[in-house]
Parts: structure tokens; sequence; C-alpha cells
């Protein structure tokens, strides 16, 4: 295992890069953590109508969440691979192409993540402001979002570690992250494949699993937090 | 061609024949994964505190590798690993379909205990602290008092890992198991034509889901609503991928 680490690390590591484009596990970081980033204001959007007043804004947002929900990223990412390029005439690389999927896809996750955040608080929280004379969005922007997005950091931490994996199914169109490249490692020596999908095993599991780790610890901390603030002062 | 007219051609026989094999996998997989499920929290259970650190370090670290990978290892590296004559028997069989099975069942698994695990432990103290001084020994307060309490809380966020492990089943298409995806894809192929199969294919996970949602939503609403106690339901784990 050594062996294949000094041999091919770099090769690991970030592809084919300067040759070809940036691959390997700098692709698969770079794919989860720009695929989160770009999904919070998404999901921030689709929260708007999800907790909308007005029914059928509302029925519509739920729709579409339940649609993107139930159905296999798999199945997204072979959507957005062949019907993309037919429905708009553009036709992206596949690492383009497996950002889209996981910038939607996650929007959808964290659209909820952001409404059960928001539920969460204390109602007294939006009386107290409005009673205070702030507008609604003022109230949604400097009173519920700062609270609401603390609580909902620890489900956010785990929704990157679920993104660096979900980023491994780009293998199946071609995009040459993490897995694909570790992939084609193990085409090029037979003998030694079991150990090269050993190696893959452990990077996900070094990058995941301090996420996991952070989550939890985060878990904690926003729980005692909150325990702390909505008990009665006496 | 109209959605009818498609599918009721020899495309639709093709995704009928996918969508069974979807249905069997999920079935084999479900029935599998609870079953890892419970033996991982029950060995979680253990006093002894190295046991109780190796299981848990087992299952994180499950949970912290793609299903892709777990997939590709146990078809492509696996059996290389076994004795020549449980090769030679796996191979004669469904190979594709049973690693992917186990490789399916072990994943969902570890996230299933998760999920039993915070049922087990959303139960207050206060519950075995009275059935142990009402005289009930420990594991009769294990089995008639904990978990059956624990399981009701458990059965929404089972059903919700039953949605979850009916969607991976497609990735089993990377290994060229036959199911619904994998059918999709082969007609396009012949076809050149992406949308109806895959509208197809959209079609029948977004009605499963939803009939597992509705299942979910009936029995939170019968089976949790009658508790006079506050709603206790578990912090729900992160959903895999």
């Amino acid at each position: 295992m050594i062996e294949i680490l000094q041999t091919y690390g770099m090769q690991l590591l970030i592809g084919g890069f300067p040759h070809t484009p940036l691959g390997g596990l700098a692709l698969t970081v770079i794919l989860a953590v720009s695929g989160l980033v770009l999904a919070m204001p998404v999901g921030l959007l689709m929260a708007v109508p999800l907790r909308s007043r007005f029914r059928p804004v509302k029925a519509l947002a739920e729709l579409i969440v339940f649609y993107i929900r139930s159905v296999p990223l798999l199945l997204h990412v072979l959507w957005v691979y062949f019907l993309m390029p037919a429905i708009i005439g553009v036709s992206f690389p596949p690492a383009i192409t497996m950002l889209i999927t996981l910038v939607l896809f996650n929007g959808a996750y964290i659209s909820k993540i952001v409404v059960a955040g928001i539920d969460a608080l204390p109602r007294g929280q939006t009386e107290a402001a409005l009673s205070l004379g702030f507008g609604r969005v003022q109230t949604m922007r400097h009173i519920i979002l700062p609270q609401a997005l603390r609580n909902m950091l620890p489900s956010l931490v785990s929704q990157l570690s679920l993104l660096i994996k979900e980023t491994a199914l780009g293998a199946a169109i071609g995009a040459t992250e993490a897995t694909q490249t570790f992939l084609d490692l193990a085409d090029n020596l037979p003998g030694q494949a079991i150990q090269v999908y050993a190696l893959l095993a452990l990077a996900y599991f070094a990058l995941c699993y301090p996420l996991l780790l952070i989550g939890r610890r985060l878990e904690r901390c926003v729980g005692k937090a909150q325990k702390i603030a909505t008990e009665p002062a006496s | 061609m109209t959605l009818i007219e498609f599918l009721s051609g020899r495309y639709g026989e093709l995704l009928l024949k996918g969508l069974i094999v979807t249905l069997q996998l999920s079935g084999v997989t479900l029935a599998a994964s609870f079953v890892i499920g419970v033996v991982l929290t029950l060995i979680r259970l253990s006093p002894l505190w190295i046991v109780q650190q190796a299981v848990g370090l087992l299952v994180d670290a499950i949970r912290s590798v793609p299903l892709l990978v777990h997939v590709i290892f146990w078809y492509f590296g696996a059996p290389e690993l076994l004795p020549d004559g449980l090769r030679m028997w796996l191979y004669a069989r469904d190979v594709n379909f049973i690693c992917a099975a186990v490789a399916i069942s072990i994943y969902a698994g570890a996230f299933i205990s998760e999920d039993l695990r915070s049922g087990l432990r959303s139960i207050p103290r206060g519950q075995s602290e009275a059935s142990l001084s009402l005289g009930f020994s420990g594991f009769e307060t294990f089995r008639y008092i904990i978990l059956p309490q624990a399981f009701r809380i458990t059965v929404p966020p089972l059903l919700g890992q039953a949605m979850t492990l009916t969607k991976n089943t497609s990735i089993a298409l990377m290994i060229g198991v036959p199911e619904l995806v994998y059918q999709a894809r082969r007609i396009q192929d012949i076809t050149y034509e992406p949308l109806m199969p895959y509208a197809s294919a959209t079609l029948v996970y977004v009605v499963i889901c939803a009939l597992l949602t509705l299942a979910s939503r009936a029995y939170s609403r019968t089976a949790l609503s009658h508790r006079t106690e506050p709603e206790r339901t578990p912090a729900t784990r992160e959903q895999s991928a």
C-alpha cells in the first residue's frame, strides 16, 4: 500500500493535473465544498416559498422538494448529464454537470434544514422583533436567520460529509474525481486492485470521519446553548 | 410517442424487469440491513467500554465511505479474498446481485443501528428504573418496557431509511445489476432518446417514495399521537446517500 502511495500518490491526489483538468481527491473536495457553498443560497431561496402563507406557492415548493428528494441522486445525475444539453443546447464537462446536480439536490435538502431551523426558534423571537418595530424582512435578516443558522450548523457539517460521499457518483458519468481516479489506477494494477480499493475507502474515511466528529460535537454545543437560551430566567 | 405508448411496447417490459430487480434488491437488503442494524445495536449495548467504542467506530467508518465504494469493494475486491470453492460457488450464482446486496445491506445496517440507538436513548431513564423497582429483571425490562417504546419511536426513521435504501439500490447499476435505472440507461443506448426511459424510472421512484411517506405519516398519526407524554422523537440522523 505504501508503495502504491509513493508511486501514484500525486496522481490520486490531483489526477493528471496539469496535463488534464484537475482530478482525484482534490476534485472531490472542491466539488463538495463548492457544492455546499452554492447549495446554501439555493436552500435559503427555496425555504422562502416553503414557509409561504400562500397555500398554492407552499404546495408547489413542497412538491418540488419532494420530487428532488424522492429520486435517486444517480438518476438526477443522468438527467442533468443527458437532458441538459438537449434542453439548453450546451453540454458541460462531467465535473460541472456533477456540481450542478449536487447544488440542486443539496439545495432541496438544505431548504428543509433551514425551515426546521427557523421553526425551531420560539415564536416570541419574531413577536418581540415585530413589536420592536422591525419589518418582516429585517426580523428575518437580523433576528431569526442568525439564530437559525447557528442551530443549523451541525446539520450543515453533516451535509458536507454527505456531499463528499455523493461526489463519488461522478464516476457514473466519467468525472475524474477520487473514485474514478482510484478505479482507473486499480485497472492499471490488476494484482493490487484490492489495496487500491482499501486506499480509496481510507481516503473517504479520512475526509468524512473528522466531519462526523465535528458535527457531533457541534450538536452537543448547540443543544446546550439552546437549553440555556430557552430556560426561564429565575 | 406518448409515455403510455412507450411503456406498452417492449421497452415497458424491460423497465418492468428492472423494477422487479429493484424491488427484489430493496426487499432483500431491507431485511438484511435491519438484522445487521439490530445486531450492531445489541453489541453496542454491551457494558464493556472497549466493545462499545469499537462497534461505534466501525459504524462510523461504514457511514464515512460512499456506498459506491462499498459496492465496488464487495464486487471487485472481496471475491478475490474468498477461498476458491466459495468463489466458484459465488460466480456460479448472480454475483453482481449478491455483491450489491451485501454492500447495500452493510451500509444501510450502519445507518439503521444509529437510528435504533437514538430510539433507545430517547427512552427516559425513569422507565427502566421504575421497571427494575417493580421487580422486572434487566432482560425483562429491556424486552417488555424499553424495546416496545423504542421501536415505536424508531418506525418513522426506519421508513425513511427504507426510502433511502430503495433509492440507493440504483447504485448497483455501476456493477451491472439490471435494476430500474440500468434498464432506463440501456433503453437510452438503444433508442438514443433519454427522455422517456428516464421519465418512467423517475416516476416509479416518486410513486414508491410517496407511498412510503404516506405510510410514515399515517403511522405517526395513529401510533405516536396517543402518547400522553410530550413527543420525543429522536434527533434525525443524516440521510444516507
